[in-house]
């Protein structure tokens, strides 16, 4: 807990991050303009077209330059032999200990946007819980995986 | 190893009634509408339509009950059902946790049970079910299950022996009525603000038909005072009704490395738990209790609850005992749990941190529903008063402890939990910290473990003492 894990995610991450906030917010945009394009032909109050570009832009703002920033920031991980250590977070900074011996299994995943950058998620589940360590360089990924799943591979008592 | 078998012809009628009973309300419906219908000449088609419904029921019955068969064969307890679409089921008997056994009345009264088969996986399902069944074939099964202890041990006097050491606990007939007395606790509350919001139904009319706004308004008070005290009753009569039902005759008894628990007044229930299937205990002093010193103690078991109750993952080892009998229980029971608690609490300075967002929450919704009820609204500032106090006592209870290989963490919500699991079953530890914590140097706990489905369940501690949750980070790692 005192010290940090060592590792950061790649560098990438926050413009995955910010390209998935950005066609999150494609709609909402869509539909502030055509409510902005019918403005007078439906005899749209002024001030909702001003809120509703306005909340736009303060989104945009905050998911597309602020979050991942900062999200970047705080996301650490480091693998030892007899655990993951993670920390993430944006307002609320969670330090994640899961044991070698209660892993299940490991995954990578890479959807289409963290393959244009040649990064990879990797995703360790426990009986309970599943914690995800986003966007690593594919290659790193694949490795940790790995890792993680021959450490993993203890004798493991039922649960 | 055994023929495949047919259940208890009985299953047939307990079928039907189910297959009636699931077809009740659309039946009911078609048959009024029919009968508003009909000409003089179709008098009779209503009629008919139940006549068909009915032997369609006992007809489907009957393949049912034909075309279900079960055997143990090659370690396999092997469940072959479905009348079009054959379902066959085959579950190694090393994968079976527990066999479990209920009876409803219709069961009781020809001395049937039916048998929940209960492994590792996840669900509020059993995975295996065998519906109707003579007490002589379910006993088979538990004992074809069990044979693989024999088989692990080769010395059978060494088995029995452990199969000797037995305690046992009852519910003694005053505490059943002491524990129905209390256990509504979240039945009362939310039957008040039921009573509640149906108050506010009824101040909106009165806007609407305001004729008869002076006539009412003169009686509503006393009527209103009525109304609420007559739904606390009656919610708290439910509630008191269903826990007596529930937790009559209530017995738990050690076996070995098993728990084994009978109880119910209508609905007979047998369940075992072998221990290592118990992920945490969990200890509930809920407000109606706390005060006269009693207790709830449930588990949390791996793979869904054997419990039938489907508003929780957790099964009940005792409905209510005396905090004093608390530790006897335990060392008789779950030695593994008897734990000497020395509690890190959370600082005085967390106080405010444990005020802030209730109050702040009831205090918004306060002030919507002055603003939309006038007057009335003012019957909730009571609610604001209570949130503060349960503020203030669940800064004043929470804590963790630790010793070596257990970790209590004590919390309150309404009810006040204490919850001790095994380092060992804990899946995922998390410290938190946010901004306003990190300024006056605190920190927040949880815990995953692997109960109640897929998704497991978590335990929280909040605002503790920094260092405190540093200490039980460093207490839970591995790597030291």
């Amino acid at each position: 807990m005192k010290s940090k894990p060592r590792n950061r995610i790649a560098v990438n991450a926050k413009k995955v991050w910010r390209i998935n906030a950005s066609l999150y917010l494609l709609l909402p945009i869509i539909a502030a303009g055509v409510l902005t394009y019918f403005w007078n032909t439906w005899s749209i109050p002024d001030f909702i077209i001003y809120i509703a570009w306005a909340i736009i832009i303060a989104s945009l703002i905050f998911f597309i330059w602020l979050l991942p920033a900062l999200r970047w920031r705080r996301w650490r991980y480091e693998v030892f032999e007899q655990e993951i250590y993670i920390q993430s977070g944006i307002f609320i900074v969670t330090q994640t200990i899961v044991p070698m011996i209660r892993v299940q299994h490991v995954d990578t995943e890479q959807g289409p946007v963290l393959k244009k950058f040649g990064l990879a998620t990797v995703s360790v589940s426990t009986a309970a819980t599943t914690h995800n360590i986003p966007a690593l360089a594919l290659e790193e990924a694949l490795e940790l995986r790995d890792r993680i799943g021959i450490l993993a591979r203890v004798e493991e008592e039922d649960v | 190893m055994s023929e495949p078998k047919r259940m208890h012809p009985i299953s047939i009628v307990l079928r039907t009634l189910k297959l009636i009973k699931d077809a009740i309300v659309p039946l009911a419906i078609a048959f009024i509408a029919l009968l508003r219908d009909m000409t003089k000449l179709f008098w009779w088609s209503p009629f008919a339509l139940v006549g068909v419904i009915l032997l369609l029921s006992g007809l489907f019955g009957f393949l049912y009950w034909y075309r279900f068969t079960y055997r143990m064969e090659e370690d396999e307890l092997r469940i072959e059902s479905g009348i079009f679409v054959r379902k066959k089921r085959y579950i190694s008997r090393h994968r079976i946790h527990s066999v479990n056994t209920s009876a409803n009345i219709l069961h009781r009264l020809f001395g049937l049970v039916k048998l929940e088969v209960q492994t590792a996986g996840g669900g509020k399902e059993a995975e295996g079910m065998i519906p109707a069944l003579s007490k002589l074939d379910a006993a088979d099964i538990q004992q074809f299950v069990k044979r693989k202890e024999n088989i692990g041990l080769q010395e059978d006097t060494e088995n029995e022996q452990i199969r000797e050491e037995w305690a046992s606990y009852r519910l003694s007939f005053r505490r059943l009525l002491v524990a129905a007395a209390t256990s509504g606790g979240t039945g009362v509350i939310f039957g008040f603000l039921f009573a509640i919001t149906q108050q506010a139904d009824e101040v909106v009319n009165i806007n609407i038909y305001s004729f008869a706004y002076d006539w009412l308004s003169e009686q509503s008070l006393l009527l209103s005072i009525l109304f609420v005290i007559g739904s606390l009753a009656l919610t708290w009569m439910v509630a008191m009704v269903g826990t007596i039902l529930k937790y009559c005759f209530f017995e738990i008894t050690k076996q070995g490395n098993e728990l084994f628990i009978r109880r119910g007044l209508l609905e007979k229930r047998e369940m075992t738990i072998p221990l290592h299937r118990i992920q945490a205990l969990k200890i509930e002093e809920n407000i109606f209790r706390q005060p006269f010193g009693l207790l709830a103690v449930s588990a949390e078991i791996a793979g869904g609850a054997t419990d039938a109750d489907k508003h929780s993952f957790s099964t009940v080892l005792f409905p209510l005992m005396k905090k004093s009998e608390l530790s006897a229980f335990l060392v008789e029971l779950l030695p593994e749990f008897v734990v000497e608690p020395s509690f890190r609490k959370p600082p005085k300075r967390a106080l405010l941190r444990y005020l802030f967002l209730p109050s702040i929450i009831t205090v918004l919704i306060t002030g919507v529903l002055i603003y939309s009820f006038g007057g009335y609204g003012l019957f909730a500032i009571p609610f604001i008063l209570l949130t503060i106090i349960f503020s203030i006592l669940s800064h004043r209870d929470a804590g963790v402890s630790w010793t070596t290989d257990i970790l209590m963490m004590r919390y309150r919500e309404l009810t006040r939990v204490t919850v001790h699991v095994n380092r060992k079953k804990v899946q995922a530890f998390y410290g938190s910290q946010h901004y306003f914590q990190s300024k006056k140097q605190l920190g927040t706990l949880k815990i995953a473990v692997a109960s109640g489905g897929a998704k497991g369940s978590r335990f929280k501690v909040k605002h503790l003492e920094e260092h405190d949750a540093e200490d039980a980070s460093d207490w839970y790692s591995f790597r030291s």
